[in-house]
């Protein structure tokens, strides 16, 4: 079982996976937590379910695209180094 | 992307789907207007975002609704209520009510046409002798270009419908909250506009990467065991048994699921920018 290759490409691939785990953390926090309480809220105040889904689909999408800021820079690391 | 992935000979490179069909075009114009793979989903998506509604509405609408008039009534309610009511105040709503819906209809027709294998990809494939097309999943928001040009278009609608409410001093003004010290004003005013110019980057961008992460990740988990094989020799080939069911797992959701949750996103962010925009909060 040979591995042949780069070590340049090798390790721009490390810490492009690297990058986007860790840029993947907080967002994953966040978007538990938003979830979480959204539940929550609507166990508290069953009433007022349609207004908080609204509310959390929007935290949702402003959290998750944290991710994508990491992932795309970690993409234009990999594509300019 | 070559469904099933199932030689180790071929390379397998997911992001090349997404790059190379700017290179080669179908049809060569001028000013790069190209017509190439990008802009034929486009076409298809626009026209599956008129003709879907525009034939269910010609079936004729019953008090008492089929279940593709109640599919439209769904849709066109929370494009109303969700979307519109959330963010636009009343004297927006004539104008861009329909903008926003607008958005919501055809960003979800792009994304979902992105989730059905469709013969663009311009390679082939010769199974039993016949030539095939390969099929190939790629989505028309998966592309800055399509996903910025939408994000300009609202980020404009803003500011011109902020300007012609409010005045343009009014309009400024507003940016900056009243009663705010002197000396921090000037820090005050580039936070300000860098977050009215951030807002440009996290629109597009939040499309564009959504859609392009979801098909690569989608592309590699489907052939990941491929891949492995190609270096580590045939045995990984055992990994596909764990790759292919969460290839189709992501799959599913992201077609059901994040395709309208995108495509939403973009309306209700379009819409509360506008709305913003035309009643300033402070």
């Amino acid at each position: 079982m040979a591995l042949n290759g780069d070590i340049n490409t090798a390790s721009k691939t490390i810490v492009l996976g690297l990058a986007t785990g860790f840029g993947a953390i907080g967002p994953g926090i966040g978007v538990g937590i938003i979830f979480g309480k959204t539940i929550e809220a609507v166990g508290r105040q069953p009433e007022l379910r349609g207004q908080l889904q609204g509310m959390m689909w929007l935290g949702f999408a402003l959290t998750e695209a944290i991710v994508f800021y990491a992932l795309g820079m970690a993409f234009v690391a990999y594509a300019i180094t | 992307m070559i469904l099933p992935l199932l030689s180790s000979s071929t390379g397998f490179d997911p992001v090349s789907e997404f790059t190379n069909f700017v290179k080669d075009p179908y049809v060569n114009l001028p000013f790069g207007l190209d017509i190439n793979k990008g802009v034929v989903y486009l076409w298809l998506s626009g026209l599956l975002a008129i003709l879907v509604p525009l034939l269910i509405i010609r079936k004729g609408l019953k008090p008492k609704p089929s279940r593709s008039q109640e599919f439209l009534e769904m849709v066109y309610d929370t494009a109303y209520t969700q979307i519109a009511k959330a963010g636009l105040p009343d004297e927006g709503m004539r104008i861009w009510f329909p903008y926003v819906a607008t958005c919501f209809v055809f960003i979800w027709s792009m994304n979902l046409l992105g989730f059905i294998p469709l013969p663009f990809s311009g390679e082939t494939v010769d199974i039993a002798g016949v030539t095939l097309p390969k099929l190939q999943i790629y989505a028309a928001s998966a592309n800055l270009s399509v996903a910025l040009t939408l994000t300009l278009v609202t980020f404009f609608a803003t500011h011109i419908e902020g300007i012609r409410y409010n005045g343009v001093v009014g309009y400024f003004k507003s940016w900056i909250p009243s009663g705010t010290p002197k000396p921090i004003l000037p820090l005050l005013i580039v936070v300000e506009v860098l977050s009215q110019l951030v807002r440009l980057v996290s629109l597009s961008f939040r499309l564009f990467f959504n859609m392009l992460a979801g098909h690569l990740v989608i592309a590699v988990f489907l052939g990941v065991g491929a891949l492995m094989a190609a270096s580590l020799g045939n045995a990984a080939f055992a990994v596909h048994l764990i790759g292919w069911p969460m290839g189709v797992a992501l799959y599913l959701l992201e077609a059901t699921l994040i395709a309208a949750l995108q495509a939403y996103i973009f309306a209700a962010l379009s819409a509360l920018y506008i709305g913003g925009a035309i009643h300033p909060e402070h």
